[in-house]
């Protein structure tokens, strides 16, 4: 008795798809009654910066001194630190490839942990967007004069920069000549500050003799966009370093248009605060007069605005809100803003001492709900008159329940990258083929979850689950050759009791002869439990081979094929065969085997007709080394796929005429039109 | 903080409009509008008799000592800065425009000439009705406005400004130039309103050419852009739900409907352009290719009403026609019109989807409360909408919008 279920779901090469419960056949895997021992020490670390009223840093605070609210929920303080930049040692130059890692976490790394202590992490961001040639000089000029002379040892400094692209000029380094080399790489004509662009309206814009304005808001919006993603993009890659991490933005303003860049720039901040990276912005423009009627270098405006005072109100608006962008962006991700001063020293002298002195509290929340939510952090220290600054909440970690869709892709994903297998939910998978044309093959996958693995959910008379299933298929240099992306819903009879059964999933992949290595992950939707099954497999080239026989699939069961045209091989004549991977059966079963021979000899005796062909077969099963049973011969003349050259032949043995117990199981196959054989052998179990 | 600026502008489109104008005109172009009465017969053999009515035909010239109009625009701003994100500004700016265009129309005559048969309101008769452009207009403004600002933090904003101005002109036309359309009538800023967008393009009936060309100090008065009081606010609130704020975080129906909203708006409150009142249609003014530029008479009557309604927006009574021969004396643009009242509103919804992916969903509300915005009034004292409101901005309008971004 076969079940159908419905597919959600696209995948790239899956064509056919069966999903069968098998029904009377085996028991179910062991049931696993091990028991497991978690235990989760999840510190949430705040920095703490307490400055006096004229802001100098204190450093004489105790433990007890300080109170952690989180959720306005008092906290245990655990572990207490004082954080000195300023006692690192001068040494020889360090560098950390943080930014350019592909690793997605070295955070158990303790040659990394120790080299962050007492560090701090200065990423210098040049957006050359928004920059006019002497306001790169300037920016260029203020940043090497803070190697000169204000870098301490301390520092860990890279250098990223936004052009027609985001660059990461510089990893993380303490070299000084490294950076400065860098930094002076960046000319005045590396500048690509653009006016902001007009709006389709002549009225007081620049009269510079042409007749049409062109209408560029869309364009505005987009460039706003790009420097905000720039900064969402670098807070991302720094996410895995948990100490904090300082960002300048050099920028000449970021102009918003209405409220169309909302949405990016609240994506920009809080991708900032879930990296506990502060963004200290410094308008590199300076402190401006607004020019009435524009700069020298524009042309003079059209229309009444210069006349009614529009034009000076307006550059003033522009001037505020280009500003106020970069106050957003430092005060919501607990930096600074730097605007109308031109001191470009300053941004670097206020990073410093925000940071030179902090206290690390870890504390471990009362809250153990893994709900993902962003928990609001308060802390307070029983002096009067001092200032605090610390991050002001924190992403709880979230369990599978609470996990975003994206997080679960992620999830698979990783899991698929991952060198190491994952055993929360048992699987098992075959792999067989089958050839469709000379270099094309039919490679049909199952996999095998026992039905105790899966917690359904009882639902009137049926038992509902859904299982993800994320498999590929790689060549040995790591080429993907196929890629299969499925959500199944599982939805059974209640009276089925699929505890005790196999749930089988069954997908193909169409692939050339060749080594493959075939990685499926498989997780259940209930708990979020997770399981990876990678094997090695080799489709041979059947050019070079006698007797050119597909694999071999041993089965139990039969069932009427889901749709009626199919390439499937192992769907013939109305039945489809659905392959064993375990090779378990019940001594009350048939046996199928199924394989195919390709491109058999001809037989050129006289009076024989020219399509004939002479292939003997049969099937052995050996228990020991003693022959406990054997089928008659089966004789074919002809080719009965000659679509495909493949004579073949579906063999079916009834298992009470075997013991219980394992067999091997010899499938003989003689040409004897080519005088040629070969006896592929497989092991089974026979269960009583 | 304290800034300072000053700027001259040149008001370089004049050029381009002044040979525009004077492209159409003879030598460079010639047109002769012959009819039966005025040239006797017509004749195929001679279909296009040089002297027809007047020798002269030019209907524009410049003065040869003209000179491109310019304003000199300072400025003082002081700005306080009370908390990192709140920002207020104080601020002052002057503006002096000088040698601003007017255009005059010379030919013409309040007493009958009787040496011109033909049209005896001309003081030239074989020359027809003309403008003459010259740069004697100025042009000043005072302005002082006050600008508070909440940065936006925490997902919220809010800032406003208001502006007290006066702005006083004699020119005909300012910052734009002056496009005369040969043959047609002359008109222009219809009454005022057409100044705030500074249009220049002339159309039937109006006040663009100076009443009198041997009194242009009556020619002074609010600028047709003036606008005493103006007040603009605006707010954005993140609404704490949704993705990353502080309630509604979780996966759930809740946060699909009511999380990640953005609610913003925008107030403009502000007193309305002036208007002039003004006769259409005079016989003389026709006759010497003035129409609409007569101004009324006063009467003596205040010229606002205690309830300005949409038959009634002003005292009709306070102006009347002036004796035939002889000009208004009603100043220009000295009838407020209608002030603005709009409250626009934007809803947002931002989706985020994977990565940097996301759907912004809008609703957008143009003049959400749906205040009647009228825009112009009838000034003009021989029309039988004399007094009215003749013409409204816009209702209110929905905008729904979906925006994905890549």
């Amino acid at each position: 008795m076969d079940a159908k279920y419905g597919r959600t779901g696209i995948t790239k090469q899956a064509i056919v798809f069966s999903l069968v419960c098998l029904l009377s056949s085996v028991p179910a895997f062991p049931q696993d009654t091990d028991y497991t021992f978690r235990t989760s020490a999840e510190i949430v670390l705040v920095n703490v910066t307490v400055r006096d009223k004229d802001g100098n840093p204190v450093r004489d605070l105790r433990r007890g001194d300080f109170t952690v609210l989180e959720d306005n929920k008092a906290q245990q303080v655990l572990s207490f630190d004082l954080e000195n930049t300023e006692m690192v040692l001068p040494k020889a130059a360090s560098e950390l490839p943080l930014l350019n890692s592909t690793q997605p976490k070295p955070v158990n790394n303790p040659e990394s942990e120790s080299a962050l202590k007492n560090r701090r992490l200065i990423v210098l961001f040049f957006d050359l967007s928004s920059m006019q040639p002497d306001e790169i000089e300037r920016a260029v000029f203020a940043a090497v004069s803070y190697t000169d002379k204000q870098m301490t040892p301390a520092d860990l400094v890279s250098i990223v920069s936004l052009g027609n692209q985001l660059t990461i000029n510089q990893d993380f380094t303490s070299d000084r000549a490294q950076l400065k080399k860098m930094l002076q790489s960046f000319s005045a004509g590396s500048a690509e500050g653009f006016n902001t662009g007009s709006t389709g309206s002549t009225e007081g814009t620049a009269d510079t003799g042409q007749s049409f304005t062109a209408d560029e808001t869309e364009f505005n919006i987009f460039n706003t966009d790009r420097r905000l993603e720039a900064l969402r993009s670098v807070a991302d890659k720094l996410a895995h370093v948990d100490e904090k991490k300082s960002l300048i933005y050099f920028s000449g303003g970021m102009d918003r248009t209405g409220i169309e860049n909302q949405s990016q720039l609240r994506a920009a901040t809080n991708a900032a605060v879930r990296a506990n990276l502060a963004i200290y912005t410094m308008d590199i423009r300076g402190l401006q007069a607004v020019v009435p009627g524009g700069e020298a270098q524009n042309a003079s405006l059209r229309g009444t605005s210069p006349y009614s005072g529009k034009s000076v109100s307006g550059a003033f608006d522009t001037n505020a809100s280009t500003q106020e962008t970069l106050v957003t962006l430092a005060g919501d991700t607990g930096g600074r803003a730097y605007l109308d001063s031109n001191d470009f020293g300053k941004v670097f002298a206020g990073v410093q001492q925000d940071t030179s002195v902090y206290y690390l509290l870890g504390y471990h929340s009362t809250n153990p709900v893994r709900d993902g939510r962003y928990r609001k952090i308060t802390v307070r220290v029983n002096r009067p008159g001092v200032k605090l600054d610390f991050r002001r909440g924190y992403y709880a970690p979230a369990d599978f329940q609470h996990s975003t869709h994206e997080d679960r892709e992620r999830q698979l994903e990783e899991e698929l990258q991952s060198d190491l297998p994952s055993t929360d939910l048992q699987v098992y998978l075959g792999v067989s083929y089958f050839r469709i044309s000379n270099n094309k093959f039919y490679v049909p996958v199952s996999l095998v979850v026992p039905g105790s693995q899966i917690p359904f959910t009882r639902n009137s008379d049926q038992d509902r689950a859904t299982i993800d299933v994320l498999g590929v298929v790689t060549d040995p240099d790591k080429r993907p050759a196929g890629e299969v992306r499925d959500t199944v819903k599982l939805a059974i009879n209640t009276s089925e009791l699929v505890q005790s059964k196999n749930v089988q999933y069954d997908n193909r992949f169409e692939l050339t002869p060749g080594k493959y290595h075939l990685k499926f992950v498989i997780r259940e939707n209930q708990t979020g439990r997770i399981g990876s099954f990678e094997t090695d497999f080799t489709i041979p080239d059947l050019k070079s081979v006698p007797v050119k026989m597909s694999s071999v699939v041993l089965a139990n069961q039969l069932r009427t094929p889901s749709r009626k045209k199919t390439d499937n091989p192992l769907s013939r004549d109305g039945s489809e065969i659905i392959p064993s991977v375990t090779h378990v059966f019940k001594a009350n079963q048939h046996l199928y085997l199924y394989y195919e021979v390709y491109d058999p000899a001809r037989i050129t005796a006289s009076g024989a007709a020219q399509q004939d062909i002479h292939l003997i077969t049969n099937v052995a099963f050996f228990r020991g080394k003693s022959k406990a049973y054997e089928t008659p011969l089966v004789i074919s003349h002809q080719l009965n796929a000659p679509d495909r050259h493949a004579s073949v032949f579906q063999l079916d043995v009834p298992l009470s005429q075997l013991k219980p117990g394992f067999y091997t199981c010899q499938v003989n196959v003689i040409d004897d039109a080519a005088g040629q054989f070969r006896f592929p052998r497989l092991a089974m179990l026979v269960r009583p | 903080m304290v800034r300072a600026g000053y700027g001259i502008n040149y008001n370089i489109s004049d050029y381009q409009s002044i040979v525009q104008n004077l492209a159409f005109q003879p030598p460079f172009a010639t047109a002769v509008t012959n009819t039966l009465v005025q040239c006797g017969q017509l004749t195929l053999a001679a279909g296009f008799p040089s002297t027809c009515g007047q020798a002269t035909t030019n209907t524009y010239a410049v003065d040869p000592n003209f000179r491109l109009g310019y304003v000199q625009i300072w400025n003082l701003d002081v700005q306080q800065q009370i908390r990192p994100t709140l920002v207020v500004n104080f601020d002052y700016t002057g503006t002096k425009g000088t040698a601003l265009d007017i255009l005059e129309a010379p030919n013409r005559t309040l007493l009958a000439n009787t040496a011109c048969p033909n049209n005896p309101f001309l003081v030239w008769c074989g020359v027809g009705p003309f403008y003459w452009q010259n740069s004697a207009g100025s042009s000043t403004l005072h302005a002082g406005s006050v600008r508070v600002r909440k940065r936006l933090q925490n997902g919220f904003s809010v800032g406003g400004r208001y502006i007290y101005s006066k702005s006083l002109d004699n020119a005909s036309s300012i910052g734009n130039g002056i496009v005369v359309t040969r043959g047609g009538a002359f008109g222009g800023r219809g009454g005022g309103s057409g100044g705030s967008t500074g249009s220049s393009t002339i159309s039937t009936g109006s006040t663009l050419v100076a009443q009198n060309p041997f009194d242009l100090a009556a020619e002074r008065s609010l600028s047709s852009f003036n606008q005493t009081h103006q007040f603009t606010a605006d707010y954005l609130w993140q609404l704490p739900f949704g993705h990353d704020r502080r309630w509604l975080t979780g996966n759930t129906v809740w946060r699909a409907f009511l999380g990640d909203w953005n609610w913003s708006g925008a107030w403009t409150v502000a007193s309305g352009f002036p208007f002039t009142p003004r006769i259409v249609g005079s016989v003389a003014d026709v006759n010497q290719g003035v129409n609409g530029t007569l101004r009324a008479d006063l009467s003596g009557e205040p010229i606002a009403v205690a309830d300005p309604s949409v038959n009634r927006w002003f005292n009709t009574a306070a102006f009347v026609t002036p004796t035939s021969g002889q000009f208004g004396n009603a100043r220009r643009n000295i009838i407020i019109g209608p002030g603005t009242h709009v409250f626009d509103m934007a809803f947002t919804k931002i989706i985020p989807l994977k990565e940097s992916r996301m759907l912004e969903v809008r609703a957008q509300f143009s003049n959400i409360f749906n205040t009647p915005q009228f825009t112009t009034i009838d000034t003009v004292v021989n029309s039988p909408t004399y007094g009215r409101v003749i013409a409204a901005g816009a209702m209110r309008s929905v905008t729904l919008s979906a925006r994905f971004r890549f």
